[in-house]
């Protein structure tokens, strides 16, 4: 058995983690941390996981490192690089925060904050499997991607070939789990329900993720909030001269994701559900991809989905886990979602 | 048989050789397509999209 603390289990990313490590065979978990609920049951905060995991939240200690194979760290970005920097060699660490995502310690200053410890950024593996698997198996140190980032970059992945002289697009439409558990007057449920609003127009931090992973510079990005608790949808416009056919194109998605198990392409002909669509992806840890030709504005426009506490945040942390430990990579997340 | 999708390109695999005006669907794109011609080789054409309105 592999045994787990995670520091920082009280949010929506922590709570889901402790899901599915509840349900997984082989991990147990030893400890969880917080600091606001120290001393109460991790189910009076999780309900869900009430018989699943039985033990109170702790305040972090560096010795309980010691009793554990891996932490997983589910903090505000910019808090985890201090634990980082404190435990990194002494036990596999999977970051769920932003703080080792980016190489170059001027972007992560330029989106983020200063660096604590910008010497271990080149250690951290980008905790993509589709993308990293085979670094991901050899690190102790993984910098789990952000949600929108996860559908952007599969989404785009197949392509990258083409996209140097293109102009990149990204609309992304994202639920409210996504902006965490703390309160603020935008999250009133009053206030969040049952409307769009643009909360991002320009300068996504993981914009930054984006154009580091695929290498591309002329792309930019708009994220809105919509009224469901889950998912992200990215529609994603390339424009350009030479848009390759969707046949070319559907030979590009193949030749990545055809024997990738948490990638789906969704380009059937026909509605309903031809295309990606967020009810086929919620409380799963599928990304779903698909696209569209529109020769007459030379545009391909992709679409792609996800769960974004899910594929976006815990289940891929776990994938990464499977990795890093020799299992097998879907072990504990190969369900499919919830359709209602 | 194997035929190829005009669609998609995927490989549409046939237990008997199709008759003409028989429609076949591509598993993976799911496109219906007609047997237009059998012989002297056996031509694919997708079938018209339906429109935006899902046909109501």
């Amino acid at each position: 058995m592999i045994k787990v603390g995670v520091v920082g289990g009280s949010g929506y990313t922590g709570g889901e983690l402790l899901r599915l490590l509840s349900i997984h065979p082989e991990v147990e978990v030893v400890w969880v941390t917080s600091r606001r609920f120290v001393g109460k049951n991790v189910s009076d905060i999780h309900p869900n996981l009430r018989r699943f995991i039985d033990i109170k939240f702790t305040n972090y200690k560096k010795e309980n490192v010691d009793s554990v194979d891996l932490v997983f760290l589910c903090l505000p970005h910019t808090k985890s690089m201090e634990i980082v920097k404190d435990i990194y060699g002494e036990v596999k660490i999977i970051d769920l925060s932003a703080d080792f995502r980016l190489k170059s310690p001027s972007t992560y200053e330029k989106y983020y904050t200063k660096h604590v410890c910008p010497e271990l950024l080149k250690y951290a593996v980008y905790g993509l499997p589709e993308i990293n698997r085979e670094d991901i198996r050899k690190s102790s140190l993984i910098a789990n991607p952000g949600c929108n980032s996860t559908a952007i970059i599969l989404g785009l992945y197949p392509l990258t070939s083409l996209l140097e002289d293109k102009i990149v697009t990204i609309d992304i439409k994202e639920g409210s789990s996504a902006s965490g558990r703390s309160p603020s007057i935008s999250n009133i449920h009053a206030e969040r329900s049952h409307t769009v609003r643009i909360y991002k127009p320009m300068n996504h931090r993981h914009l930054a993720e984006v154009k580091e992973v695929l290498g591309i510079s002329n792309v930019s990005m708009s994220a809105h909030a919509v009224g469901m608790t889950r998912g992200v949808f990215a529609t994603i416009y390339v424009f350009g001269d030479n848009i390759p056919s969707e046949k070319e194109i559907w030979k590009l998605y193949r030749s990545k994701y055809t024997e990738e198990k948490f990638v789906r392409i969704v380009n059937r002909k026909y509605p309903p559900y031809n295309l990606p669509d967020i009810k086929g992806v919620v409380y799963s840890n599928f990304c779903d991809v698909g696209f569209r030709v529109d020769k007459d504005n030379n545009r391909l426009i992709i679409f792609s989905a996800l769960d974004n506490l899910i594929k976006g945040a815990a289940g891929q942390a776990i994938q990464n886990m499977n990795l890093m430990f020799g299992l097998e990579e879907s072990m504990g997340l190969w369900y499919p979602g919830f359709l209602v | 048989m194997k035929l190829i999708c005009p669609e998609c390109g995927a490989e549409i695999i046939l237990e008997d050789k199709p008759v003409e005006n028989e429609i076949v669907e591509c598993s993976e794109c799911g496109a219906q397509l007609v047997v237009k011609q059998v012989n002297p080789e056996i031509i694919l054409e997708v079938l018209e999209d339906i429109g935006e309105d899902w046909g109501e």
